[in-house]
């Protein structure tokens, strides 16, 4: 899989779900200062705009894809994986029953926001937030080929994730939940 | 097995020691045990000297003197730091709402941290030393994994948390409609206490004696006077009562028709069984108790009001004024553009997403980046 395939992957709706629900609990600056600037400006912003919305639809996305990156990774350099790699010229599936809980490595989502008229842009912020979180799969299912990895997907993807708000070098955190996750593309069954 | 001391005694040999002695020598030549490991021996060594040789008859070749075996029932090695879990909490008991503390105190510096705080098994919290409330009372087990890259630990620490029934008494209080009026008066007293009292014990005349145990009784007083009124609430935390002195006047209508016109109602010539004889001007009470039909209209309301409404009209002609004048004014409407990424801190999957706002942009970008 390439990095070009990652960017094909759906956002996780539960996530969206998440996020959603984490910047009505907690205003987040950067978004904050934008509708703001927005309102008092006394412009109007194309039909239907909804900055959260779309704020909270990117995040969840960022969020998302930084989540299957590192599990693929992780999975794919365990010993399981390792072992079955064969010079096959035919595709072929493992599948792994069971993965205990692992943590993943914290990584950093971050949406910047800029409002223009025209081509001069008016106004930017800058929104950063840190994620960490830990895994189970079961039954994630690996299609290799030649020894190199062709597919992912997951049987079932529970996360238990917390979300932080990064200011420099302070964390500050806004959101945690722990769910079972849906991948959109990377569900074993999906059609 | 035997074998014959110096002495010429006879002495056995024990199987399961020798087989014991063989297991160990076998393990340290796979070495399986690191030559820096330290075996933990729990009874005497063993003490190999060679045999007296006997000047007997018989030929007693050199052999191994067993005294005792070695159980190894632990084998310490080398510490490879693998994170030890464990905690503190600030407060381990009092009443709900409880909110604790938690500190980490774990060994050998772990850099993840699972907090399960109620022990239902799901995480509640993933940092270092964080605070929980409990809402509900309770005794509850608290668990705490660590892991680092050499490996995780759990600790888990039963009933560690009590939290208790929050004790709320009742605090009494109550009004009465109307508390003045000719006989016979008919008053009806509503309940105001707070935290929810089960029962209640009403004395409306100030004779220590219960004459209701309904929530808001209804009450007439048919003989002229001035009275008190108690009520004593109880819940199953406790109980308070309040008193009212001199809280109720059930006049006479006799004498009020005689003088209403004439004279202000005259002071002390209320009679009845069991006046309390307080004039109308020094009735003591803890409480000023609403008065109907006589109140009295102040300027300052209206003039607050009126100050509000002219508030209000400046308000709104500023703003009219100013979405008239945005729409007078030339431009192009605002647009947003969205944009981020995903910092791995690593740097190699690094990658930033430039897109716009607008659906028609952006499947145009899309169409680009493929």
């Amino acid at each position: 899989m390439t990095f070009s395939d990652l960017d094909q992957i759906g956002t996780s709706p539960e996530v969206t779900d998440e996020v959603t629900a984490m910047l009505r609990k907690t205003g987040i600056s950067a978004l904050q200062e934008a509708e703001q600037y927005v309102r008092k400006s006394g412009r109007t912003l194309p039909e239907k705009t909804d900055l959260s919305a779309e704020f909270a639809r990117r995040l969840s996305g960022y969020i998302t894809q930084g989540m299957v990156s590192l599990t693929i990774q992780r999975v794919s350099v365990s010993d399981e994986v390792r072992q079955s790699l064969k010079d096959s010229p035919s595709p072929y599936t493992l599948t792994l029953k069971k993965i205990a809980p692992f943590p993943l490595p914290e990584y950093a989502p971050y949406v910047n926001i800029a409002i223009k008229t025209g081509a001069a842009e008016l106004f930017r912020s800058h929104a950063a937030f840190v994620v960490k979180s830990v895994i189970a799969l079961q039954d994630t299912r690996i299609t290799l080929q030649e020894k190199k990895i062709k597919e992912y997907k997951f049987g079932s993807l529970n996360a238990a994730m917390s979300i932080y708000m990064k200011k420099d070098a302070i964390k500050e955190q806004l959101h945690s939940f722990n769910r079972d996750l849906t991948i959109p593309g990377m569900m074993a069954g999906e059609r | 097995m035997s074998y014959y001391s110096a002495g010429g005694n006879r002495h056995r040999t024990d199987i399961s020691s020798i087989l014991v002695i063989a297991g160990v020598m076998i393990l340290c030549f796979l070495g399986t045990i690191p030559v820096n490991a330290q075996v933990v021996k729990v009874s005497p060594e063993i003490k190999v000297t060679p045999a007296t040789q006997v000047t007997s008859a018989m030929q007693v070749t050199p052999a191994i003197q067993v005294i005792s075996a070695v159980q190894v029932t632990s084998v310490i090695v080398p510490e490879q730091t693998s994170p030890v879990a464990n905690f503190t909490a600030n407060v381990v008991s009092g009443p709900a709402p409880l909110t604790v503390q938690f500190t980490d105190t774990s060994l050998n510096n772990p850099d993840s941290w699972l907090w399960d705080f109620n022990g239902d098994g799901r995480i509640d919290d993933q940092t270092r030393n964080p605070r929980y409330t409990y809402q509900q009372p309770g005794v509850y087990t608290i668990s705490l994994i660590v892991a680092s890259r050499n490996g995780k630990d759990e600790v888990r620490k039963l009933s560690f948390i009590t939290v208790e029934k929050q004790v709320l008494v009742p605090v009494a209080d109550f009004s009465a409609d109307p508390v003045r009026g000719t006989t016979p008066l008919t008053v009806r007293f509503t309940d105001l206490s707070s935290y929810s009292p089960t029962s209640y014990a009403w004395d409306f005349n100030g004779d220590t004696s219960t004459d209701s145990s309904e929530k808001d009784p209804i009450f007439t007083y048919t003989d002229p006077g001035v009275y008190s009124v108690a009520l004593t609430v109880r819940n199953k935390d406790g109980s308070d009562t309040i008193s009212k002195k001199g809280y109720i006047l059930a006049e006479n209508p006799e004498t009020i028709t005689d003088t209403v016109f004439a004279t202000p109602y005259p002071v002390g010539t209320i009679s009845s069984p069991q006046p309390t004889s307080l004039p109308l001007t020094s009735r003591v009470q803890t409480t000023i108790p609403p008065v109907t039909g006589t109140e009295e209209t102040y300027p300052f309301p209206a003039l607050l009001i009126g100050i509000f409404i002219v508030a209000l009209l400046v308000a709104g002609g500023f703003i009219l004024k100013r979405s008239g004048s945005s729409h007078g004014q030339s431009g192009e409407d605002l647009h947003i553009e969205m944009s981020g990424g995903i910092d791995y801190g690593d740097g190699l999957l690094t990658r930033v997403d430039e897109r716009r706002h607008s659906p028609g942009e952006n499947a145009r970008k899309q169409e680009e980046d493929h």
